[in-house]
């Protein structure tokens, strides 16, 4: 009888295993690249508390549900709108009070019966605090689609010394790949995985092959916020640094002005050049100047006299590329942005 | 009698029809319009569409192709591009199909813009990020490569030119006093301005207090000033930009944020006023060749749409406005009764034409993604 609950126990086991794989197994297609849901994703995540509203955007219409860590299941209500031929966005208030603090996959199965599913791309969180830290790396540059190669294993150990910090949620400020190549994307995007906080990402130079980082993350350009305090993550792209031919002079005034009641705004970028779109910096540093700006790019810390970006109010923040090691935590307060020293896990 | 009175009726209804451009050219838009195509910024490549035959022409010249720019005359289009060494301004020519690549003496130019007699171009040029840009003037038959505005003029961005320089003549008699930057020559300002051309951009440098402001500058060959104080608002408060000349050169637009939000203010004859007035940011003033309209961009009903404004009276009216999309870019027709605009009405941005005078939206291209539409001026 004993032998037999043990074997029951294995079977449950079994098709659990058997479940997680195949839920998993939807996780983004094969190249790595998004299925149906195309936000929220592991990049470019919803952090919110139960009662709050958040939207998906997918390919397909269907039944949304959340999955937590131990594979339980949440239905949710989702209200749909079609915003152009190709995509839909869904509304979702996160009705369920009672639900458990953590991270969340998101799943759609579609009305064409299609799953999909990505992982680590709902944070609840029961409160939003005043005073609170994150974490912020830069130029990754994985290499190669072997996990052992050396920028993979750095990328490792960092994301393992985050998940042990007091963040509480980390910023990837770009050339998150060298090249851009699927197998980098991919060997990126498992490493990435295993952090047990939010993960914020956006595009560097390095990431641009035609539409690759869209592929993988959607959108290069978002919003978001943490309490009192706002987020821009933005794109500077390469060659011609920030155009104003496309959207992104769009956003950038669209999401400063829904901010704009925000304690502290933050841009989330990858370089800042004076020679960037004269447009953009109108926006951010010039008309209603954002607080502080955090990149990377320049492979170092900002000096003394990067301190401000040069129209005179936004404080810039860089960070040393995570390729060698480097790493930084701020704490968030009333008082603004406190940084701690740059730290490096190769001692250096 | 009544069939005389027929008559008459139909002779003047017939005139009315044929003297009508509006009737006409609101069904048919004609013409040629260039602009950018491509998958992203890294793939950009102008094609040109003939509003008539459909038919399209891809430039292919270099890569990471800029902002068509049709030279005034219709002949000609101006654009940057990247080939080896840098970022070039390359002049196609729509006679001969072959194509210019001017040079340069450093590697990185951009932002083309045509002389009213289209005999010269001018361009920002400078060493990749670096941040002092200078204005390059190329002086196509020649073949020479200057750099404007005497040694102390500060980074200028985007100059456009003045058609004719009674602008600046009026603006002389507008005020009893006008001080000029210490050093500037006007006589030879003028001088200069009447033989090669006079240009104005925007001035970018540093304040006391260790910041930059932009001011509007007009400069000559060797002469440059900041528009004249008494003319302007209190500039080193507030950061203009985007100065445009109107067709005659009798008046300007440019953008302000003196509002505490980006305005558009119009300096004519009788001085300055904010024609736009909104406490949603107005940008992107674009001339209609007839020198009647002004469209430009503004997010007062939320998404960022295109309107017109009548500059003597800054009454404003909608042109394409939507609550579900963006439009932006006006380029006006060269009847000035038709604007092209990118718009993300179908999700990725393309193009799309609208009469001035009917509400109807023509999609223009079902590719995507497109960009920065240029519509070829009345041919000379």
């Amino acid at each position: 009888m004993m032998f037999q609950f043990h074997e029951k126990k294995y079977v449950i086991f079994l098709i659990i295993g058997i479940f997680y794989c195949f839920t998993n197994g939807y996780a983004r297609l094969e190249d790595g690249t998004l299925g149906i849901i195309k936000l929220p994703n592991e990049g470019c995540p919803v952090m919110l508390a139960p009662g709050q509203t958040f939207k998906v955007t997918t390919e397909q219409k269907g039944d949304i549900f959340l999955i937590d860590n131990e594979q339980r299941i949440i239905p949710l209500n989702s209200q749909w709108e079609k915003k152009n031929p190709q995509i839909y966005e869904g509304l979702i208030t996160l009705t369920d009070k009672e639900i458990k603090q953590g991270p969340y996959a998101i799943q759609i199965i579609s009305e064409t019966n299609e799953k999909d599913i990505n992982p680590r791309s709902v944070w609840v969180q029961n409160e939003f605090k005043e005073y609170y830290i994150f974490a912020h790396i830069s130029d990754i540059h994985i290499r190669s689609g072997d996990p052992q190669d050396e920028y993979a294993v750095t990328f490792q150990k960092v994301i393992e010394k985050l998940n042990q910090s007091d963040a509480h949620f980390i910023l990837l400020t770009g050339d998150l790949t060298h090249n851009a190549l699927p197998e980098q994307w991919q060997v990126f995007l498992k490493i990435l995985n295993k952090a047990q906080k939010p993960t914020f990402v956006c595009a560097g130079n390095h990431d641009r092959d035609g539409d690759n980082y869209e592929k993988m993350f959607y959108s290069s350009l978002y919003a978001f916020r943490y309490g009192k305090d706002g987020y821009i993550v933005y794109d500077t792209r390469e060659y011609r640094t920030a155009d104003s031919w496309g959207e992104q002079d769009t956003l950038l005034y669209r999401y400063r002005r829904e901010l704009k009641s925000s304690r502290w705004t933050f841009g989330i970028t990858h370089r800042y050049e004076f020679t960037m779109g004269i447009r953009s910096q109108m926006i951010l540093f010039v008309d209603d100047p954002i607080d502080f700006i955090l990149y990377g790019h320049i492979h170092r810390e900002n000096t003394k006299e990067e301190a401000i970006i040069p129209w005179g109010k936004t404080r810039v923040y860089v960070v040393p590329a995570e390729k060698d090691g480097y790493y930084r935590i701020f704490d968030v307060g009333e008082g603004g942005l406190f940084p701690r020293p740059i730290q490096n896990i190769k001692g250096k | 009698m009544e069939k005389v009175f027929s008559t008459v009726f139909f002779i003047i209804f017939s005139f009315y029809l044929i003297l009508s451009p509006n009737l006409f050219s609101a069904e048919s838009p004609k013409g040629h319009i260039a602009y950018l195509y491509g998958s992203d910024i890294d793939t950009f490549r102008i094609h040109i569409l003939d509003l008539e035959t459909k038919t399209e022409k891809e430039l292919t010249t270099g890569t990471h192709h800029g902002a068509p720019v049709w030279s005034p005359d219709g002949m000609k289009i101006a654009f940057s591009a990247k080939m080896e060494g840098g970022l070039f301004i390359v002049i196609w020519d729509s006679n001969t199909d072959e194509y210019t690549i001017l040079k340069h003496k450093y590697s990185w130019n951009d932002n083309p813009a045509w002389s009213a007699d289209s005999k010269r171009i001018s361009y920002i040029s400078c060493e990749k990020g670096l941040t002092d840009q200078k204005t390059a003037v190329y002086e196509l038959q020649s073949g020479t490569e200057e750099f404007w505005g005497g040694e102390k003029i500060p980074t200028v961005i985007n100059p456009v030119w003045f058609p004719k320089l009674d602008i600046l003549n009026a603006m002389s008699a507008t005020v009893s006093q006008v001080t000029y930057t210490e050093g500037f020559d006007i006589n030879k300002f003028f001088e200069e301005g009447y033989n090669t051309g006079v240009l104005i951009g925007v001035a970018v440098f540093p304040l006391a207090e260790k910041r930059l402001t932009t001011e509007l500058v007009i400069f000559s060959k060797t002469q440059a000033t900041p528009l004249p104080k008494e003319l302007m608002l209190e500039s080193a408060r507030f950061e203009e930009l985007n100065p445009q000349v109107s067709p005659k050169g009798s008046s300007l637009v440019f953008e302000t944020n003196e509002s505490g939000d980006r305005e558009i203010y119009y300096l004519g004859r009788r001085g300055i006023s904010n024609i736009s007035n909104h406490h949603s940011a107005d940008w992107n003033p674009v001339w209609a060749p007839n020198g009647e309209w002004i469209a430009f961009e503004s997010f007062r009903h939320g998404r960022r749409g295109i309107y017109r404004v009548f500059p003597e009276t800054a009454r404003v009216f909608p042109l394409v406005v939507s609550g579900d999309y963006d439009a932006w870019s006006p380029t006006w027709s060269p009847d000035s009764h038709w604007i092209c605009f990118v718009s993300n009405m179908y999700g990725k941005p393309q193009l799309y034409l609208k009469s001035i005078e009917e509400d109807k939206i023509l999609p223009l291209i079902e590719k995507s993604i497109c960009v920065a539409p240029c519509w070829r001026p009345k041919i000379k």
